[in-house]
């Protein structure tokens, strides 16, 4: 491809064709990232001011008061806590349990190995519903609990088929001497194979990562009636949701009385201190996870 | 992977599959500590689906429900809101897929086009960003751009003199469908870009050199040698995108509705947590749950039987 692009000679329309193109990416980067600098300027704006609308690049009345109350907001820091708490707990124990499954189903004279495979896709497309899910959390005393954030999301299918790809691909001599040392296959796993493994266990986590971080969902719909468990996603997601209704419940009015005067310029500073972590792992990592997903095929 | 397999299996080939088992017993073990979560989670919640057939009353449990048959399939194909859910469901899915599949190949045959290296990779890495984010981020991050009193886009139509009114973006049911397809699209055709411009990068370049030799020109090139080289994975792609058809974008709808919008967003996923979550209807939820769990299954099923034949299958 590089040998195309070193000589470039166009005829007209090509070369109008190319400046359309340029144009066209131009504004589709802006238009991706205006967003985000306007929300910046709205976070650092004076509240009742931005009820006026017209900001864009620029904060018209500067203003640290929107991230003072951000981080004054027992809630919002308390809801910022829990998310950075299942981010991190959901990284290591998803990376660790797929890793080890993915690993086990790489062995090609695993007994029984079909059938492993047979019950992984099944259960990746096949969708019990909301409702069995929801009554099935309640009986075992998920609902309403941390663990819910946990444990459903130890082992993705998707994410676990791409680490095995990749563990099938180690040279097999790695493993041999350790074995012929007699090693436990659990260790060989822990100190010949993780090494080598790194790149695609940092993308397993970047994947992890960016899904606890996001994940508001499952907040919203199981823990209900404990929302001090709340991440702050589903505290955003409320927030959202009540900006544009009635309060119901005595705390819903509550919660929109707090947040009326200077809900648009508050919400911005959320959504800022929000983005701005998934933006710095993704500036640093990028170039590595989308290596990391060209990782070999899918197929298992 | 040969030889520690073979030492792995020495001597065992001819003996029992027991002590085969017991030989490989770590390697079952740590399989076995990964397949129990996805029995826990993905199985075992499937007893709940007997609710579609029963009624549950309150104050009983599941399994001293009586049986109804088929009953709440009935009242759900029965029901007015059958048409309207899966009108809405369908419709958007339909959009998302006639604008949305195209988009990305698109703009990884436009991307190819920029010579400098440095700004594809500049392009592509802002590109993907939105699809790192939640739709809870992306509406806190549009709504106040959107937004009918000053927001940017607004002022835009307005001083460009397209409109003279500034509109309610996120208040006009006529304007919901198209809003959700376009933002749907700029937030994953860069990602789902990766995958193309992977393709095209993987075409000899020999293919190119010899069609200018020939006289060729860019758009000769794209037709003759890019898109035949990633047809394959458009096809594979493009069939598994069919067998989702139901998935609507759940998150998306239920971020951007209100109480405006409320029936253009009604797809089949938020119909199914509204009557049973909020109405507390369980048996008929779960019936229509189901319902979309079964069409989507055999759907994907045979989408991917199709694409197996093309050899891309997912499985």
């Amino acid at each position: 491809m590089s040998s195309r692009r070193s000589q470039i000679r166009r005829t007209r329309p090509e070369a109008i064709a190319h400046w359309i193109i340029v144009l066209f990416m131009t504004i589709f980067c802006i238009s991706t990232l205006y967003p985000f600098i306007n929300t910046l300027a709205f976070s650092f704006n004076e509240g009742p001011d931005a009820l006026r609308g017209g900001i864009y690049f620029l904060p018209r009345k500067f203003s640290l008061m929107n991230y003072e109350r951000v981080f004054s907001d027992p809630t919002i820091v308390r809801a910022y806590a829990i998310t950075i708490a299942r981010t991190v707990i959901g990284v290591i124990s998803a990376v660790f349990f797929t890793g080890v499954m993915a690993y086990g189903l790489s062995k090609p004279n695993l007994m029984f190995r079909r059938f492993y495979s047979m019950l992984c896709v099944i259960a990746m497309i096949f969708n019990p519903g909301l409702i069995p899910v929801y009554i099935f959390y309640r009986d075992v005393h998920l609902q309403n609990n941390f663990l819910v954030y946990i444990l459903p999301n130890c082992i993705n299918i998707w994410n676990m088929i791409l680490m095995k790809t990749f563990f099938s691909q180690i040279p097999a001599e790695l493993e041999e001497s350790a074995e012929i040392d007699g090693a436990s296959t659990f260790k060989i796993f822990l100190s010949i194979v993780v090494p080598v493994s790194m790149p695609v266990i940092a993308t397993i986590s970047i994947f992890n990562g960016v899904f606890q971080w996001n994940a508001w969902f499952d907040a919203y719909m199981f823990c209900a009636r404990r929302t001090e468990l709340h991440p702050i996603q589903t505290y955003l997601y409320k927030v959202i949701a009540l900006s544009t209704a009635t309060g119901t419940t005595a705390a819903e009015s509550q919660l929109l009385e707090r947040l009326k005067v200077n809900v648009v310029t508050i919400r911005a500073a959320t959504v800022i201190i929000t983005v701005i972590p998934i933006v710095f792992i993704y500036s640093i990592f990028q170039k590595h996870f989308i290596k990391g997903v060209m990782v070999g095929s899918l197929k298992g | 992977m040969g030889d520690s397999q073979k030492l792995l299996n020495a001597g065992t080939r001819k003996s029992s599959g027991l002590i085969r088992f017991r030989k490989q017993f770590g390697v079952q073990l740590m399989v076995w500590a990964g397949l129990s979560f996805v029995i826990f989670f993905r199985y075992i919640p499937i007893y709940g689906i007997q609710l579609a057939f029963r009624e549950l009353l309150p104050g009983r449990g599941i399994w001293d429900s009586p049986f109804v048959g088929l009953k709440h399939f009935r009242d759900f194909f029965g029901s007015s809101y059958f048409k309207l859910v899966m009108t809405n469901t369908l419709a958007l899915s339909f959009m998302k897929l006639l604008f949305g599949f195209p988009a990305p190949i698109i703009f990884a045959l436009m991307l190819n086009e920029i010579v400098s290296q440095k700004a594809r990779s500049l392009i592509q890495g802002i590109s993907y960003l939105p699809h790192f984010l939640s739709w809870v981020i992306i509406y806190g991050a549009l709504s106040n751009i959107l937004n009918r009193d000053g927001g940017t886009l607004n002022s835009i139509l307005l001083s460009l003199g397209w409109i003279d009114e500034p509109i309610h973006f996120l208040g006009t049911p006529s304007l919901f469908w198209p809003l959700m397809v376009i933002l749907d699209i700029w937030k994953e055709t860069g990602w789902s870009a990766i995958i193309y411009m992977a393709a095209m990068a993987g075409i000899d370049p020999q293919l190119y050199e010899a069609a200018r030799v020939d006289g060729a020109g860019k758009l000769r090139q794209i037709i003759s040698i890019t898109l035949p080289s990633i047809l394959p994975i458009i096809i594979t792609l493009f069939i598994l995108r069919v067998g989702s058809i139901l998935d609507a974008g759940f998150d998306q709808l239920l971020v951007f509705r209100n109480q405006i919008t409320f029936d253009k967003a009604n797809i089949l996923d938020i119909y199914v947590m509204d009557v049973g979550v909020s109405q507390g209807r369980y048996s008929y939820a779960t019936a229509v749950g189901l319902f979309k769990s079964v069409i989507g299954f055999v759907m994907v099923l045979t989408a991917n039987t199709l694409a197996n034949r093309n050899d891309q299958g997912i499985w």
